[in-house]
């Protein structure tokens, strides 16, 4: 009751101060990260010069958009960045939960650690040594696939001729590199679980998979929609790095391989208009935000709690 | 609601306490740096003054010592801070000043030279050219504007050494963004070959397009485990281009990066065309498709992310194009050494074909536009280009350990020092024609040709100095930018059905607005051809 009381701001600032000293760090994190360079979006808007900077560059209203649209490959281009994000997040999470309560049921400490390790070891090489493994690999000539096919007297593939299937290779690509991580994440959360629930369920008779759909996976719940959630906020943006890499820019793939980023990058390698690259941040920034705003709302009207804010 | 409002007042406060710090910082940073030394020897110059008034170099010297920051590409070599250690004591008696390099990775160059302008780093000096930008950064107010006054009182040999189209062509809207190197250079493409492999198939001439395409189709035909030329990237595919059509038929671009237009150097109206409607270029592309048809490079070319040089050097292939001198001077050498049997052979495959010098604005130093000493540059611009000890030293590096000269014109490596430092990058904007060494062991019949192709194929056109101003058009280019690599490459390297590719390439193009592109060149071109005719 007495907390109920009305109370002056900084007498509420003293005595949180405990708390809000905590918090400080992350609010300045995003302050300066996030916050203050959104002063940045004007640049969108500008014919960005050295001296101008920020603040005296001349207005040029929406011309630093139109590149994008000229040829009108924009809209394959932002239809490929959004099915592959929409892949690769059915895929890694599923995947990534699997591994997570497979590793928790096993009960071999080396075992489960050993495992641990080798799937998180991928997440530490660069895309640029996955792309070298790849064309290594999946070369017409002398990759090793091609190799091994005509060594066994086999018709070689032309990988790199054939978009459809890198469709299959980069989402394969980017479960491999990630579900390590994510592993991580579902297996503390499959760890937080109330060990009461599953020993009142095994004095039930409850087998191992009836534990997993009635108890592990409902718990789950919360942290899979979150990470969901998160991974919304950055559904428009293509990783940059796999996609140019892991295909080796080969204009023969574009068709089903062409992401956003790879797009406006090979736009403006030349010129590298700093107002049309602001442009192009700001479109896939908008269409995140429009799509995280869409499925919060609908996460929130199907259970509050769920909902990021 | 007041819960709310509350709420709102703490993050405001918390926002306030987090920037207040950061406005401090902001202001400090003008203050510190290389510069500050400068207002207070100033003070002090025009107190000698009054006393005599000196010449305007030992003024500038009087000012006391100065540390100069300059960016140059790629990173260190082995002895960088060797030779620099030389050069800054060189410096430090000629003109009390010293300089710290530093290297812009090879991979970050062309993302991260415009950054350094862009957040206001506090250098001096930066290698500049038009293949890295050069335009946008002078038309973004990058560089600081040179007074050709001033190159005359401080750079004085390099100012008697320029000649005024020199300056013209790092002219951006009427001010002069760089100091320009004076190298008389042309760009003589060859196709170079592996002995060996020639002699195996019987080859002993390849010196037209004919020949050429059949020699790569011998070559593909009998070797298995050797391609015969691995391309793939952009720069390669140009060079391709080059050699089995725009050589041939004396054509330019007239917008660095945007291939699909050219223009005749030998035509007097200079008119402008579309490529791809020219029938020449599409008996180019039936070359091509049956080149690629018959493996003569790889059918996963376009990720191939080696250049067709280093996959020669690498025994992978059995030729490459390049240009002629450096490919003397390093690329035969280690042939060589690989094996003795491989003895490259150098062809052009279009003798005569014409060739526009370098323009100065291809390689050049430029003053960072918040440098506080451009008088130092430029005195030691003056140096490096005109002064043949220093010269030698950032070139070549350091005499006895690196190299060692061969009269006036020529060096003997010394070898493996030699391959420890590369020569400072920096070094190619302060070219000089008249001060270069060649490796004596390139062949006096090389440089003879070399030279007599400089002599009899350059030529004088106002094509070597217009650039386009594309501040208008940035959409148009960057869009025409990316079908060049979506469409026209794969068309080229034969990979994907030809004549479809074609028809969609030219619909991306019209959507991209090529014909209002042309059009805004050509009344560009024309205006500057008939500048340059009324001023010649």
């Amino acid at each position: 009751m007495e907390q109920r009381k009305r109370k002056g701001f900084f007498k509420k600032v003293l005595e949180y101060r405990q708390l809000l000293l905590m918090l400080l760090p992350g609010v300045l994190f995003f302050t300066i990260f996030s916050y203050l360079p959104m002063v940045g979006i004007g640049i969108a808007f500008q014919r960005f010069t050295f001296d101008g900077g920020l603040f005296h560059s001349p207005w040029v209203g929406l011309d630093n958009f139109k590149f994008m649209f000229l040829s009108g490959d924009i809209w394959n281009v932002t239809k490929n960045t959004l099915f592959y994000n929409v892949l690769f997040i059915l895929v890694n999470n599923f995947i990534e939960i699997l591994c997570a309560i497979i590793l928790a049921e096993i009960t071999n400490k080396h075992f489960k650690k050993i495992t641990q390790s080798m799937m998180f070891l991928p997440y530490f090489i660069s895309w640029v040594v996955v792309g070298a493994f790849a064309y290594n690999v999946l070369n017409y000539e002398s990759g090793s696939f091609n190799t091994l096919m005509k060594a066994l007297s086999l018709q070689p593939f032309d990988f790199y001729n054939s978009p459809k299937i890198w469709i299959l290779i980069i989402v394969m690509v980017c479960a491999w590199k990630n579900i390590g991580y994510g592993t991580i994440i579902y297996l503390s959360a499959v760890m937080g679980i109330d060990g009461a629930m599953y020993e009142a369920a095994s004095i039930d008779g409850a087998n191992i998979f009836q534990r997993i759909r009635h108890i592990t996976l409902p718990c789950l719940v919360p942290t899979i929609v979150i990470l969901i959630l998160l991974s919304m906020g950055s559904i428009f943006r293509g990783d940059f790095s796999m996609f140019f890499q892991v295909t080796g820019n080969n204009a023969m793939l574009y068709s089903t391989t062409d992401v956003i980023d790879t797009f406006v990058t090979r736009s403006l390698i030349s010129t590298s208009e700093f107002g049309m690259t602001a442009a192009a941040g700001l479109y896939q920034s908008v269409l995140c935000f429009v799509i995280i705003m869409i499925f919060n709302t609908l996460v929130k009207r199907y259970n509050k709690d769920y909902s990021l804010f | 609601m007041k819960n709310v409002r509350r709420k709102f007042c703490l993050i405001l406060a918390v926002l306030l306490i987090a920037v207040i710090p950061m406005s401090a910082c902001k202001k400090s940073t003008p203050t510190d740096g290389t510069a500050e030394p400068t207002p207070a020897a100033s003070e002090d110059t025009t107190k000698t003054e009054e006393v005599a008034p000196a010449d305007p170099i030992q003024e500038e010297l009087a000012k006391g010592h100065v540390t100069l920051i300059g960016y140059q590409f790629g990173d260190n070599s082995v002895d960088h801070e060797a030779v620099l250690a030389k050069l800054n004591e060189k410096l430090e008696a000629d003109i009390n000043t010293t300089i710290e390099l530093r290297g812009i990775p090879w991979t970050d160059a062309e993302t991260k030279y415009k950054l350094m302008f862009a957040s206001g780093e506090e250098f001096d000096f930066c290698y500049s050219g038009a293949w890295i930008g050069f335009n946008s950064v002078a038309t973004t107010n990058g560089y600081m504007p040179i007074d050709l006054e001033k190159v005359k009182t401080f750079a004085p040999d390099t100012y008697a050494a320029t000649s005024p189209d020199r300056w013209k062509q790092v002219t951006v809207k009427g001010n002069v963004y760089g100091l320009p190197n004076i190298n008389a250079k042309i760009k003589n493409v060859l196709a170079v070959f592996r002995g060996d492999i020639l002699d195996k198939y019987n080859i002993t001439s390849v010196s037209s397009p004919d020949e050429f395409v059949n020699a790569l189709l011998t070559i593909a035909a009998g070797e298995d485990e050797l391609l015969a030329w691995n391309i793939g990237n952009a720069e390669q595919n140009g060079r391709m281009r080059g050699t089995l059509y725009s050589q041939a038929k004396n054509l330019k671009d007239v917008i660095a990066g945007v291939p699909f237009l050219s223009v005749d150097m030998l035509d007097d109206s200079y008119k402008i065309f579309k490529i791809y409607e020219d029938p020449d270029y599409l008996k180019y592309l039936e070359t091509t498709q049956k080149l690629a048809d018959a493996g003569v490079w790889s059918k996963s070319a376009l990720s191939n992310a080696d250049a067709d040089e280093n996959n020669f050097l690498a025994e992978k292939s059995a030729c490459y194009i390049a240009d002629a001198y450096d490919t003397f001077n390093r690329n035969d050498a280690t042939m060589k050494a690989l094996n003795e049997t491989y003895a490259n052979r150098y062809f052009e495959v279009n003798p005569g074909y014409k060739k526009i010098p370098e323009g100065g604005n291809m390689s050049m130093l430029s003053i960072n536009a918040n440098s506080k000493n451009a008088e130092r540059v430029m005195m030691m611009f003056n140096l490096f280009e005109t002064d043949k000890s220093y010269y030698d030293l950032i070139n070549y590096g350091i005499e006895g350990t690196h190299y060692e000269a061969v009269g006036d014109t020529k060096f003997n490596a010394l070898l493996p020092k030699y391959n420890d430092f590369g020569g400072f990058t920096v070094s190619w904007g302060t070219n000089n024609s008249n001060l270069i060494r060649q490796n004596a062991t390139v062949p006096q019949e090389q440089i003879d040709a070399y030279n007599k192709s400089l002599a009899e194929d350059s030529i004088e056109t106002p094509l070597a100095t217009f650039t386009f101003d594309d501040t208008e058009y940035k959409n148009e280019i960057a869009a025409i930018t990316n079908i060049v690599e979506t469409y026209m490459i794969p068309i080229e390297l034969g990979l994907t059905d030809q004549k479809e590719g074609l028809e969609k390439m030219k619909q991306k193009l019209e959507a991209a607005d090529i014909d209002v592109l042309l059009e805004a060149v050509q009344t560009q071109l024309d205006a500057y051809v008939a500048e340059y005719n009324g001023n010649n």
